[in-house]
């Protein structure tokens, strides 16, 4: 086989010297596709051209990937045989995950197993099914870069006499913007005071004040929130409260309360909280 | 929907958003008590009405018999202790296929605990 670089192939047929490109693989070279998703249901299609120089003709390909659901890493390799990738573009084809939530890299290595050498990042980007990773001319994003993804989500309701306690997913790093606890009280006696922990699973991050005074029988709903929230009285029980701004938690941190004069009767609704979330993609 | 069979936690496995779920269990909480003249740290579901626990009233701490809370009594000395069968469904990366060498499944969950019903 030629160097590609010191003696550009050239085609049989015409006898025309094809030009330099770093699209040029010599049957040695693959393409693996890494992916980290935290979304159900999605298929990851890769789709391109590719100058087959074994047949001197124009070949389409298309390939899929079913990236895990967990945010931990998933990788494919295909084969790309002797020619050059004139481009390929890989998107969402099943599952309409929003951006944010499919992670695609595309690199071209040598080897077929996981201890392949990697010589090249063709593209990496979020995927939708309308936004691709394309190449080339798609820029190289980092999965930390841009707004992240919004999610509200509706955590455990825990059993009865328990605490909340909510943990970011392996793999994910979340913001937390807002947080809704509601308690209600056991018939049993004492004031209750519901603060709010952030910890990394084993230390103490930061703890909210604890301000709303649940007695017997008396519901008590909590809003903490990010940016302008203060301490204020809504009605009642009903309180909201500061969490601090720009809270980055990564996996393994949790989001939990701390509940002064806590009965067995007592009973957690199940917390809703909104986060920004990225995907570590390590 | 789910339940855990640990600390009897209901949930959804995937959400609204379909985006899958991880439950972790939370601990239980434990209250410091006097009972028979011995300090105990007990789970929170066995204190009994002739234990003693330490309340701040009126702004003092100050020994309280269970029976003999008031409204405005906020118990002090809670702590938290380890939940058996304590269930934490967040993942760390499963084995590599000893094929291709390449991660190529989801990963497996830290503590299976006690496991779920389904309801």
């Amino acid at each position: 086989m030629p160097d590609p670089v010191l003696t550009p192939p050239q085609d049989e047929a015409t006898r025309i010297l094809a030009p330099p490109s770093q699209g040029y693989v010599d049957g040695n070279d693959n393409l693996r596709i890494t992916s980290f998703n935290s979304q159900t249901g999605v298929i990851v299609t890769v789709s391109g051209r590719f100058y087959d120089l074994d047949h001197r003709r124009i070949q389409t390909f298309s390939r899929t990937h079913t990236p895990n659901t967990d945010r931990t890493v998933k990788q494919t390799i295909e084969k790309l045989g002797r020619g050059y990738l004139l481009n390929l573009i890989a998107r969402a084809t099943s599952g309409a995950p929003l951006y944010g939530e499919t992670y695609v890299l595309l690199e071209l290595v040598r080897g077929e197993t996981g201890t392949a050498d990697v010589l090249g990042v063709l593209g990496a980007d979020f995927v939708t099914l309308r936004h691709g990773v394309a190449f080339p001319g798609s820029p190289i994003v980092s999965p930390l870069e841009g707004p992240g993804y919004c999610r509200s989500v509706v955590g455990s309701t825990p059993g009865v006499g328990a605490e909340i306690v909510e943990t970011v997913p392996s793999g994910a790093r979340w913001q937390l913007l807002t947080l809704a606890t509601t308690l209600v009280a056991s018939a049993t006696v004492a004031t209750r005071t519901t603060t709010v922990i952030i910890d990394d699973g084993t230390n103490n991050l930061i703890q909210t004040v604890g301000i709303n005074q649940a007695t017997a029988n008396q519901t008590a709903i909590n809003y903490f929130g990010n940016r302008g929230v203060q301490i204020a009285l809504l009605s009642g029980q009903n309180v909201t409260a500061p969490i601090g701004a720009d809270v980055l938690l990564s996996a393994g941190a949790r989001i939990r309360t701390s509940t002064g004069s806590l009965q067995v009767g007592d009973q957690y609704a199940s917390p809703k909280y909104l986060v920004r979330e990225w995907l570590e993609a390590a | 929907m789910v339940k855990c069979n640990a600390c009897g936690a209901v949930y959804e496995p995937i959400g609204a958003d379909r985006r899958r779920y991880f439950h972790a269990c939370p601990p239980i909480t434990a209250r410091h008590i006097t009972r028979g003249g011995k300090e105990l740290h007990i789970p929170i579901d066995q204190v009994m009405p002739t234990d003693t626990v330490t309340v701040l009233r009126a702004g003092q701490p100050q020994p309280v018999l269970v029976s003999a809370l008031l409204p405005d009594d906020l118990i002090l000395g809670d702590t938290l202790v380890a939940r058996p069968g304590a269930r934490n469904e967040n993942v760390v990366p499963a084995p590599v296929d000893p094929n291709t060498k390449l991660p190529s499944t989801n990963g497996v969950p830290i503590a299976k605990g006690d496991g779920v019903t389904k309801l």
